[in-house]
């Protein structure tokens, strides 16, 4: 079945300051989506309101036509750009709280997911390096078969060796059935990832395009795209 | 839920244990002075209100640790973990209450064995023959001790919701969580009395405890007006008990929608 976000008027504020501004957007399966834009304009909240962590003060967030509720939680594996984890846990404790919580959840797939990470299941997440623990997210995001994967900066931070494997592991679990959305301010990293891509500015889209008519019609990068769009903007 | 509650529990063990070498040492140094030392007059009244006084302190200390932790970890960022995952608040409040009640309940169990073990072996047999005739009433202590325990945590994690949504940006969350915390309990203690008052409706487990007279000022605290205690028996209003439920399932249903429907992670 396919999935679609359908979001209507939304708004957002942190105390006086409006960080989404009446935004309409329309998401569906078998596409990934960037959401591009420099920091601070409103990507990871976004991401969090249709994620269901943020509140929106105004608008609505549809999925499949029907309003968002805790349920919808079930079918949406995010990857957050912030450090998760508990200190008691170990690499293995978060698998099994992944695999306890999610149904969707593909222990077999983790498992190998792991190894080609090269992480150790026995050690404490605590102890390890930013790179290893970007790593240990993705494994535990795309271990899921979600019908919406939301990737907050995967690769912010994250060493050249650990980028590639990051890049090269969303590119295989990209799925038909699926909403992808990948939020970066590092767009040459990802472009070759994209469908389609959300420009944001000030909690506003100013610009949405097909990664296809980018590259063909304009006869640009994604990366000469942004730089042109955010010049002007 | 079972799932939410093994979490909890896996979460938060450290202090279980903290609690159970607690009353294992205080009970290793009762036994410790000797039966010379104890065996005095007030034997009985004094070894009852050590344990009491402990258990009450390692409820504390938990009710503490946990007030902290769901206030500094669990609905901050941390919060992401849990709160992407497809429970509800409710739920996740759930299995924390319920963890908290059978924490306080299996510390309860071993303290009543402690002090039933010791009046053995200090040989009052009298003592430990008038305990033996009420257990249903101390195991109905317990239950109801480790009840006004859910009670106080309930009431905390309901300010904790409050300051997590409405008062978001507010500079001390704990100040208002500690002031608001008595202010709160003071009304609900006041209305309670009045209740209890204007109302009585008691229920009475008849017992003979002489031990009782000798423990000055004994009572659960925050459920003061709801259980009374002689050397007669032990007498349950149900008026403020039930005034009591309301309020905490009231505090309970609140919290859950403050985090469900308000919370920004």
């Amino acid at each position: 079945m396919n999935t679609r976000i359908e979001i209507a008027n939304l708004q957002k504020r942190y105390g006086r300051k409006v960080v989404i501004q009446d935004m309409d957007l329309i998401l569906e399966s078998g596409k990934v989506y960037g959401l591009l834009g420099p920091n601070g304009q409103g990507k990871t909240t976004l991401i969090k309101c249709i994620a269901g962590l943020l509140t929106p003060e105004k608008g609505q967030i549809l999925i499949n036509g029907e309003m968002r509720e805790t349920r919808h939680k079930g079918m949406i594996s995010m990857l957050a750009d912030k450090d998760l984890f508990y200190k008691w846990m170990t690499v293995q404790d978060t698998i099994n709280f992944y695999d306890t919580f999610f149904e969707d959840f593909d222990r077999a797939d983790s498992e190998e997911l792991i190894r080609f990470m090269e992480l150790v299941p026995q050690e404490k997440v605590e102890k390890l390096s930013k790179g290893m623990k970007a790593r240990l997210k993705l494994v535990l995001v795309l271990s899921r078969k979600a019908k919406i994967y939301l990737l907050d900066e995967p690769l912010s931070g994250i060493d050249p060796v650990s980028r590639e494997k990051i890049v090269e592991t969303i590119l295989d679990r990209i799925r038909e059935d699926a909403i992808m959305v990948i939020s970066s301010h590092m767009v040459h990293a990802i472009e070759s990832l994209l469908d389609e891509v959300i420009l944001l500015s000030n909690g506003k889209i100013i610009a949405k395009e097909e990664a296809e008519v980018i590259r063909s019609e304009k006869g640009i990068s994604i990366d000469d795209f942004y730089l042109e769009v955010f010049r002007h903007a | 839920m079972l799932n939410l509650m093994n979490f909890e529990w896996k979460k938060s063990w450290k202090v279980f244990m903290l609690g159970i070498t607690s009353i294992l040492l205080v009970y290793t140094y009762l036994a410790l002075q000797g039966t010379d030392n104890l065996y005095r007059g007030e034997l009985g009244a004094g070894i009852a209100m050590a344990l009491l006084v402990m258990l009450i302190t390692v409820g504390s200390v938990a009710l503490l640790f946990h007030s902290i932790s769901f206030l500094s970890v669990d609905v901050k960022e941390k919060g992401y973990l849990l709160f992407s995952t497809p429970n509800s608040a409710w739920k996740m409040l759930g299995a924390k209450l319920t963890v908290v009640f059978l924490r306080f309940f299996i510390w309860g169990v071993m303290v009543a064995a402690i002090f039933f073990h010791m009046m053995s072996w200090l040989k009052v047999v009298e003592l430990q023959g008038i305990l033996l005739h009420n257990v249903p009433q101390i195991v109905f202590l317990i239950l109801i001790s480790a009840l006004a325990s859910l009670f106080f945590t309930m009431t905390i994690y309901f300010l904790i919701s409050i300051t997590a949504t409405f008062l978001a940006s507010w500079r001390n969350p704990v100040l208002f969580v500690i002031l608001a915390y008595f202010g709160l309990t003071y009304v609900v203690d006041w209305v309670a009395v009045k209740l209890g008052e204007l109302a009585t409706w008691p229920v009475t487990f008849q017992w003979n405890m002489p031990i009782i007279n000798q423990m000055n000022g004994f009572s659960v605290s925050g459920n003061m007006n709801a259980i009374t205690f002689t050397a007669q028996g032990l007498s349950f209003n149900i008026v403020p008990a039930l005034f009591y439920l309301v309020i905490g399932v009231g505090y309970f249903m609140a919290a859950g929608y403050l985090l469900d429907r308000k919370l920004n992670i």
